[in-house]
């Protein structure tokens, strides 16, 4: 005899399935697996454009076996192009490329191709330059790098 | 519903409820402790995931600032916006800055075949200059471009890309020697005389390599002398020998890294080692002898 305000038995299960599954469609998402994450740091504003500000670093610190990494990789709000990044290792082989992004949005999350063995890597990371009207080139720049992989 | 009234404790407080609410809270209490399960099972499947807060950058941080594009006005000097560099460099480091060409130095045309070249200086008299280096921030250096003449040329579009690449490395003395147009000799004393002998390299940062002299009132004179002034690495090779580099040679390597070189003699000269051997070893004409340690 079923109880006043108690659901049926059969019906649990599929609940449970059902919250494990979103659960794990959301934590896919939200550690975007295979995804990497662009946020705004600031509103765009673009100067006159005849220069372009590329951000340099001595090294990049990376976490050891996996392919997702935090990182913080700007296009300035100063800028008036897009930023294509590519992330080689020494021997140019291809670690990661990034989408283009405009000014005022970074990379927080990049997904590596594969992941790292603990060490130091010299790397060079790309800055391919475009027009934002067009998708012209414009001059790029190289930042030689060391990988610190921990 | 009604029921008897019992005591629960909740949060710390006693609270009194009846039969029907006891009956609520632990079907709530269950359905919880389900979905904590759930939780806990979900983030068990979590990678180890680290938050933005993992350090991505270095101790020393830079923003290289390039001109967006080399515009041409006419043949000869097109000055440009210069390059610069704003940040940080820790101690004992410095930026170097090298530019280099898509298409060799020269505007392609973008619909042929056609060519102009050009040559990017610092200033319209000046020498060529592809390579920078800054010890301090901010820094930054004036360029332009030096067209050749393009006026028997079809008409259209013609362009190039110019990269810039940018090292931090440490500031050594020997790194000096690796700047687009600095001058590295070695002078030695040959078969126990010292008559200025010597061996120089001048640096392309272009190409990487040397144009090498010899010089001197001995060995510097002989037409069978061999010599060399090359970029291994990190290392720059001197060598100065009779014939070849086997028994009456002597080479060193500097390690532009750390200020130190080896030696390397023939056999005929470890035999007489007093007779040969290291004088100074200058840089764009100062003395850097003591400044370097051999291993």
């Amino acid at each position: 005899m079923m109880q006043k305000g108690r659901e049926p038995m059969n019906r649990k299960p599929n609940i449970l399935a059902a919250f494990l599954a979103l659960a794990l469609a959301l934590l896919l998402t939200a550690c975007g697996a295979g995804d990497d994450r662009v946020e705004r740091f600031a509103e765009a504003a673009p100067d006159s454009g005849e220069n372009i500000a590329i951000p340099g670093y001595e090294k990049l610190d990376f976490v050891a076996g996996r392919t997702a990494q935090a990182v913080s990789l700007k296009n300035p709000a100063e800028n008036a192009c897009t930023f294509v990044l590519t992330l080689t290792l020494e021997g140019g082989e291809t670690l990661w490329t990034g989408k283009a992004i405009s000014p005022g949005e970074a990379f927080t999350r990049i997904t590596l191709s594969k992941a790292l063995d603990a060490g130091e890597y010299p790397a060079t990371l790309h800055y391919d330059c475009y027009t934002i009207e067009d998708n012209q080139p414009l001059n790029g720049a190289e930042i030689q790098l060391t990988l610190e992989v921990k | 519903m009604t029921g008897l009234l019992y005591p629960v404790r909740f949060g710390g407080f006693f609270i009194f409820k009846n039969t029907k609410w006891r009956y609520t809270f632990m079907k709530i209490k269950k359905r919880i402790f389900s979905l904590a399960l759930a939780g806990a099972l979900t983030l068990g499947l979590l990678p180890a995931f680290s938050s933005p807060a993992l350090a991505a950058d270095g101790e020393t941080s830079y923003t290289l600032t390039i001109p967006s594009t080399l515009t041409v006005a006419n043949s000869g000097w097109n000055p440009t916006s210069g390059i610069s560099a704003t940040g940080t460099l820790a101690s004992g480091k410095k930026l170097t800055v090298t530019a280099s060409s898509a298409n060799s130095w020269a505007l392609k045309q973008q619909d042929g075949n056609e060519t102009v070249s050009y040559t990017m200086k610092e200033t319209s008299d000046g020498e060529a200059k592809t390579a920078w280096e800054f010890t301090t921030l901010p820094g930054s250096a004036t360029l332009g471009i030096d067209v050749a003449d393009y006026s028997t040329k079809p008409a259209g579009t013609y362009q190039d890309t110019v990269t810039f690449t940018a090292k931090v490395e440490n500031s050594t003395v020997l790194s000096g020697a690796l700047v687009d147009g600095a001058t590295i000799k070695v002078n030695f004393k040959w078969r126990g005389s010292n008559r200025g002998d010597y061996v120089q390299g001048v640096y392309n940062a272009s190409s990487g390599t040397f144009t090498v002299t010899k010089g001197g009132g001995y060995w510097g004179s002989e037409e069978r002398a061999v010599y060399k002034v090359e970029k291994s690495g990190d290392n720059i090779i001197i060598g100065a020998g009779y014939y070849d580099y086997g028994a009456e040679a002597m080479v060193w390597s500097f390690d532009t890294t750390n200020d130190t070189y080896t030696y390397t003699q023939g056999s005929t000269v470890s035999s007489l080692p007093s007779y040969y051997g290291l004088i100074s070893v200058t840089l764009n004409g100062t003395d850097i002898t003591n400044q370097l340690t051999q291993n």
